[in-house]
């Protein structure tokens, strides 16, 4: 098979998979979130900070597989 | 070692990020202090987002420290805010600074040396190294293995604040142009069909765009407070002296 296009697939198997994992993760996050402030609004902003930050946490793991994406694509 | 110290895109779009903060920020300021009651529209808005970045980010990690630093991390989100948003003006020749990873790397590296430097001289070199490379509470025996891998999680953090900002921006950018190339060709095919209603959905790829423009503006502004906010929370670690 010819390298380049096992690049090309190697690069959109990371991005997918990894999309894959940050949707499962961030889905939880803000589903837990809304639940969470659903039960209990008094406590909106404590869980707001908590949420952005679990958010930039998994959506950076994400983003170290779209870089090793764009590294095999754009070798 | 050859260093190149050519004036690139970048950084031309680099020092227009920052003299718009600064004019945003001095103009919004003066105009607040002109009158108790703060009043214009433009006023308000400075005003809105200078408290938003006091309560949500300042206050909230450092506490009873918050006030000489309120003016570091409002630049910080400023400044990112503004970069973030240059890239999605329509002109041809911007692009937004933060999508270059120099960029990015620079201001974690500030934010890491700042928060170290404070670290060091607030907290004493012995409870600096205690807290920082130490893992207080754990049994003797893990404390050699937390020498080693307590730098690491300490070098990771910078890394992942350049790493996130950098490949947000780049990505929404590209997602952007792939789908906005894609919605002009497609609409425009779509205009010249026969079918009368295939005319009519010409619209939708249009429509499409502006609400994923929308979407990305929004990402703009979230990254800019994550970065404030991550930078916040790492130097609020080297306040406490508890933990």
């Amino acid at each position: 098979m010819d390298p380049k296009a096992l690049a090309w697939l190697g690069g959109g198997l990371a991005i997918g998979i990894a999309a894959l994992g940050g949707a499962i993760g961030i889905g939880n996050i803000f589903g837990r979130a809304i639940e969470s402030a659903a039960r209990q609004p008094e406590a909106l902003p404590l869980v707001q900070r908590l949420m952005f930050i679990g958010f930039a946490l998994v959506e950076a793991q994400v983003l170290y597989a779209l870089l090793v994406a764009f590294l095999l694509v754009f070798r | 070692m050859h260093v190149d110290l050519n004036i690139t895109q970048a950084v031309k779009m680099v020092w227009l990020a920052a003299a718009l903060t600064l004019l945003v920020l001095v103009v919004g300021t003066r105009l607040i202090a002109r009158s108790v009651v703060t009043t214009g529209r433009f006023a308000i808005l400075v005003e809105t987002m200078v408290d938003f970045v006091r309560t949500n980010i300042v206050e909230e990690f450092l506490g009873e420290h918050a006030k000489p630093w309120l003016g570091f991390f409002a630049s910080i989100f400023f400044f990112i805010l503004f970069a973030n948003l240059l890239g999605k003006l329509p002109i041809p020749t911007f692009e937004s600074p933060t999508s270059n990873i120099n960029v990015t790397g620079a201001m974690a590296i500030m934010v890491f040396i700042v928060a170290q430097a404070v670290g060091l001289v607030k907290l004493g070199p012995l409870a600096y190294f205690k807290k920082k490379f130490l893992l207080p509470g754990a049994p003797w025996w893990i404390q050699p293995l937390a020498i080693i891998i307590m730098p690491l999680v300490l070098l990771a953090e910078p890394f992942s604040l350049a790493v996130r900002l950098f490949a947000n921006i780049l990505a929404s950018h590209m997602v952007l142009v792939t789908f906005a190339t894609a919605q002009v060709v497609g609409g425009i095919w779509l205009l010249h069909h026969p079918n009368i209603f295939a005319r009519a959905a010409s619209t939708l790829p249009f429509a499409l765009s502006v609400v994923l423009l929308m979407f990305f503006i929004f990402m703009a502004l979230i990254q800019a407070f994550i970065f404030a906010l991550l930078s916040a929370l790492y130097l609020s670690e080297s306040l406490e002296e508890h933990h």
